[in-house]
C-alpha cells in the first residue's frame, strides 16, 4: 500500500492531453484578501520567511530571487513532529532513493520501493496544504491559503546542476502558523480549476491578462495525497510529454533548471476538500496545466490563449 | 588590481619603519623555537630582537612527517616542525616582524585571525606566498588588543585542506596592565580533529564520494579530537588553585560544547577580557573563535575532572551524522596531592573598560543573508568587491542564517562588538571576530573600519564552506 502511495506521488506520465478552450462569467479580482499577506523570498538555495504567522486566509507573494526555478512547497507534520524530524525522517529516504536512483542507477520501481521501506509510518500523516508551482528566476507569484495552526515546513525540491535537491542543500525551512486568527477572507478568483482522481477542469474566461485562479480538490487521491497543478508556457511544437517527464523527481535531469518550458505558477499539492488560489499573468499563446498526481499518471490540459 | 594597488602605498611605509626597526636587530639565529621554552604550556616562537617593543621570528611552512597519534607517523604541513605551530607571543604596542618561508609544495599565506593589521599584512587569499617564496609580514599591536588569537593558512579554496594538514598556531597578546596576576598557572589549549586512515596519514574525502558530499555540507568533522598536540592529554591543579585557560577552537568544522562538571568563570573571548567575568557551566565555542577562562580547583587533592565536548547539534538534520550525540574526553584535570591553597584567587568584578560602539553612529546596516555555501546568494569572487564602506566608517552587519545549521561568520581585520541576536539585546559588551549564528536565528553587530583600507574578506569559518566560495569582499577605502 505504501509502495503504491508513493509510486503515486512521484510518477507523473502522460495520460490525456486535451485542447481546451474554456468561457466563463467570472470575474478577476484580488478581493479583499492583501489584508493578511506574508513574502517569501526563494534564492538558491534557501527562504527567507517569517517564522511566525497567524492562521486562516494567508496570502503568500513568493518571489523567486535566485538564478534557477524554484517552487514552494507546504507541509504539515502531524502534531509533536519538528522541523527537525521531517528533515531526517522524511527528506533522508527521499534524498537517500534519489542518490540510489542518480549515483547506483536502481529502478524507479525498485526506489519507490526502497522508499515505502525507509519512511516513517507518520508520514502517511504529513498533509500537504499547498503552495507555489514552479516559476523562473525572477518572477513573482501569489497564492492564498487557509492555514490551520501548526508547525508547517517550506521547502523546494527542484534539483541543482549536479543533481542536488534544492531542500538538502538548504531550502526547507520551519514556519508556525498560530492560534491567532487573520481577519482575511479568500479572494475571488476568475478562474476556477477542480481536480479530481482523473480529471481536471476548468472554468473561466482564460483570456489574456491577470487572473486569479481558485484549485479545489474534489476528491481525495485513493493512493496519494492530493493534487496540484501548475501552469506553464509552452510553444507550439513542445513535447507535452517531455514536460510530464521532466516534471518527474526520479527523472536523472527532471526538475533541473533550465526547464523546457517556462513554468509561471500555479498550485502545489492540496487535499480533498481545500481549495487554495493562485495567480498568473497569461499573454496570447499555448499554456500547458499540468496536474501531476490526478488519476494514477497525471493529466494536462492544453490551453492556447487568444 | 587598482583597488589592491592602492594598498601598497600604505605598506611601503609600514615596511620602512620595520626595516628601520630589523636593522638593530643583532643576533639572528637559525633556531625558529627557543629550545626548552614555553609558554602557557606551549612552545614559543623565539624573539630574534632584543630591541625592547619588537618582536620578530621566523616561521617555516613545511611538509614533514611526525607522529601525531602515539607510534604513528604521519604526513603533516607543520609551521616550524610543529602541530600545532609554536605560539606567537608578543605585547601591545609591539612591533612584530615575522620573517615567514614557504616550504610547502604549493602556495599558502599566513593570516593572524583577529588582529587588527593592515590589509597586506592579513595574509588573505590576495597575498599568496609561492612555493620557496619568503614573506615578512609586519605589524603594530594596537592598544587594547590583548587575548587570544591564532594564525592559519588562508589561500583561496585550500584552507580546509592546509589547516587539516597541520597549519595553525596560536597568539597570546599581552596587556603591561593585565588586570589578572601573572601569578595565574597559565595554559593555551589549541583544540582541533583530524580523520586517519588505517595507514594512519591523514585522510580527506575523496572527489565525487559520499563523504565528500557530507564534509562539504558539514564540514569536515574528525574523530580523532586534540588538545594542542596531544589526545587526551593530562593537565594538573591544586585544589583551591586558580588557573587561567585560553582556548582557541582550530578545527575545521567542529564547534565545541565545552563542559568542566564544574562552574568555571569566563573572562574573555576573541578580542581579550570582558568587561565583567560571568560564571557558566559550558560554553560553545565556534570555528575560529577564542575564549579566557578562569577554571577555579574545586576538587579535593588528588581528585579528577575530564573536559568534555558535549553533543551540540549544529547541524541540517538530514546530514547530522549518527553519533552527534556523543560526548567527547577532552582533556583530564587531575588534583595534585598538596594540600588545599589557602587563600583562593579573588576574581575581580571588573576586568577592563570596553569603549561602547554606539548605534548611534552607524551609517550603514549591511544585510549578510547565509546559505550553505554563499552569501548573499553569492560565492567568492576575488575580482569582486561586494561591500564598500568608508575608512572610518561605524556601520551595523545583520547576519541571517536562512538555512537549518550552524554558520560561524567571521570578518577580516577589525573586531566588533555583537548588538543582539534574533532581536535580543546581548548581555555583556565585548569585542569579538567570529559569531556563530544557529540555523534559521539572526545576530547583529556593530564595527567601526578604524585605520586600515583594503580588501577584507568575510566568510564563514567552517573551513569548508570557505573554500566553496561562502566568502565576500569589504572594500575599505
Amino acid at each position: 500500500m505504501k509502495k503504491l502511495l508513493t509510486i503515486t506521488l512521484f510518477t507523473v506520465i502522460v495520460i490525456g492531453v486535451v485542447n481546451q478552450q474554456l468561457y466563463a462569467q467570472m470575474h478577476s479580482s484580488d478581493g479583499g484578501h492583501m489584508d493578511h499577506s506574508i513574502t517569501i523570498l526563494a534564492e538558491d538555495y534557501a527562504f527567507q520567511a517569517p517564522n511566525e504567522i497567524p492562521s486562516g486566509w494567508t496570502t503568500i507573494e513568493f518571489t523567486n530571487e535566485g538564478n534557477e526555478d524554484h517552487f514552494l512547497f507546504i507541509a504539515k507534520p502531524p502534531e509533536g513532529k519538528t522541523f527537525s524530524d521531517y528533515a531526517s525522517g522524511v527528506l533522508t529516504p527521499f534524498n537517500n532513493v534519489w542518490y540510489a536512483l542518480r549515483d547506483d542507477g536502481i529502478s524507479q520501481e525498485d526506489a519507490m520501493g526502497k522508499l515505502g521501506a525507509d519512511l516513517p509510518e507518520w508520514f502517511w500523516t504529513v498533509e500537504f496544504i499547498g503552495g507555489t508551482g514552479i516559476i523562473p528566476a525572477g518572477a513573482t507569484t501569489q497564492i492564498t491559503l487557509n492555514l490551520d495552526p501548526g508547525v508547517h515546513i517550506l521547502e523546494c525540491y527542484m534539483k541543482t546542476g549536479d543533481g542536488e535537491m534544492h531542500n538538502v542543500e538548504g531550502m526547507m525551512r520551519e514556519i508556525t502558523v498560530t492560534e491567532s486568527p487573520s481577519e482575511t477572507s479568500q479572494p475571488d478568483a476568475d478562474i476556477a480549476i477542480t481536480l479530481s482522481n482523473f480529471d481536471m477542469n476548468i472554468e473561466g474566461d482564460l483570456k489574456p491578462g491577470k487572473h486569479t485562479f481558485s484549485v479545489h480538490v474534489s476528491e481525495h487521491p485513493e493512493q496519494g495525497f492530493g493534487h496540484n497543478v501548475h501552469v506553464a508556457r509552452v510553444n507550439s511544437d513542445t513535447d507535452a510529454q517531455e514536460i510530464q517527464r521532466y516534471m518527474n523527481f526520479m527523472e536523472i535531469d527532471g526538475l533541473q533548471t533550465p526547464p523546457p518550458v517556462q513554468f509561471i505558477g500555479g498550485m502545489h499539492i492540496i487535499p480533498q476538500g481545500e481549495t487554495g488560489y493562485f495567480t498568473a499573468e497569461l499573454q496570447p499563446g499555448r499554456y500547458l496545466f499540468l496536474s501531476e498526481y490526478t488519476g494514477h499518471l497525471g493529466v494536462m490540459k492544453d490551453i492556447t490563449i487568444e | 588590481m587598482n583597488a589592491i594597488s592602492a594598498y601598497i602605498l600604505p605598506l611601503i611605509v609600514s615596511g620602512l619603519l620595520f626595516a628601520m626597526a630589523a636593522v638593530s636587530v643583532n643576533n639572528i639565529q637559525s633556531s625558529h623555537v627557543l629550545e626548552n621554552k614555553t609558554v602557557a604550556g606551549q612552545p614559543v616562537l623565539e624573539n630574534l630582537s632584543s630591541e625592547p617593543g619588537i618582536v620578530e621570528v621566523e616561521l617555516t611552512a613545511s611538509k614533514e612527517r611526525i607522529s601525531l597519534k602515539p607510534g604513528v607517523e604521519t604526513d603533516v604541513y607543520a609551521y616550524n616542525g610543529q602541530v600545532p605551530g609554536p605560539l606567537l607571543e608578543a605585547s601591545e604596542g609591539d612591533s612584530v616582524i615575522i620573517r615567514f618561508k614557504n616550504d610547502l609544495p604549493e602556495k599558502t599565506t599566513v593570516h593572524w585571525h583577529g588582529l587588527h593589521l593592515p590589509f597586506v599584512m592579513d595574509g588573505s587569499p590576495f597575498h599568496p606566498v609561492e612555493p620557496g617564496e619568503t614573506f615578512t609580514y609586519t605589524f603594530r599591536i594596537h592598544e587594547g588588543t590583548a587575548g587570544t588569537y591564532w594564525y592559519h593558512p588562508h589561500p583561496h579554496h585550500r584552507t580546509a585542506w592546509q589547516v587539516g594538514m597541520g597549519l595553525y598556531g596560536g597568539i597570546i597578546i599581552r596587556d603591561p596592565n593585565d588586570p589578572l596576576p601573572d601569578t595565574l598557572t597559565e595554559k593555551l589549549l589549541i583544540l582541533s580533529d583530524n580523520r586517519f586512515d588505517e595507514d594512519g596519514e591523514i585522510e580527506f574525502a575523496e572527489p565525487n564520494s559520499r563523504q565528500e558530499r557530507v564534509d562539504d555540507m558539514n564540514g569536515r568533522d574528525g574523530d580523532v579530537l586534540f588538545v594542542n598536540d596531544e589526545i587526551m592529554p593530562e593537565l594538573s591543579i591544586r585544589s583551591g588553585e586558580v588557573q587561567r585557560w585560553r582556548i582557541v577552537n582550530a578545527s575545521g568544522a567542529r564547534m565545541y560544547r565545552l563542559a568542566l562538571g564544574h562552574t568555571f568563570t569566563h573572562i574573555g573571548s576573541d578580542g581579550g577580557l570582558f568587561e565583567h567575568p560571568k560564571e557558566v557551566d559550558e560554553i560553545i565555542l565556534s570555528n575560529g573563535e577564542r575564549a579566557e577562562l578562569l577554571v577555579h580547583g574545586t576538587g579535593e587533592p588528588g581528585s579528577k575532572v575530564i573536559l568534555q565536548d558535549l553533543p551540540y547539534d549544529r547541524y541540517m538534520p538530514m546530514w547530522r551524522p549518527s553519533n552527534w550525540d556523543e560526548t567527547n574526553d577532552l582533556l583530564t584535570l587531575r588534583y595534585t596531592d598538596e594540600s588545599p591553597v589557602k587563600e583562593p584567587f579573588e576574581v575581580p568584578e571588573t576586568l577592563r573598560k570596553i569603549p561602547e560602539l554606539n548605534i548611534d553612529d552607524a551609517t550603514e546596516t549591511r544585510v549578510m543573508r547565509m546559505s550553505n555555501g554563499k552569501i548573499n546568494s553569492k560565492t567568492m569572487d576575488m575580482s569582486r568587491v561586494d561591500e564598500t564602506a568608508e575608512l572610518g566608517a561605524t556601520e551595523i552587519w545583520d547576519i541571517r542564517n536562512l538555512v537549518g545549521m550552524d554558520h560561524p561568520f567571521h570578518l577580516h581585520g577589525f573586531q566588533f562588538q555583537v548588538i543582539d541576536r534574533n532581536g535580543e539585546p546581548v548581555s555583556q559588551r565585548k569585542w569579538k571576530d567570529t559569531v556563530n549564528v544557529p540555523g534559521f536565528e539572526s545576530a547583529r553587530f556593530i564595527v567601526r573600519y578604524d585605520n586600515y583600507p583594503g580588501l577584507w574578506m568575510f566568510h564563514c569559518h567552517i573551513l569548508d564552506h570557505e573554500d566553496q566560495g561562502m566568502m565576500g569582499i569589504l572594500e575599505v577605502k
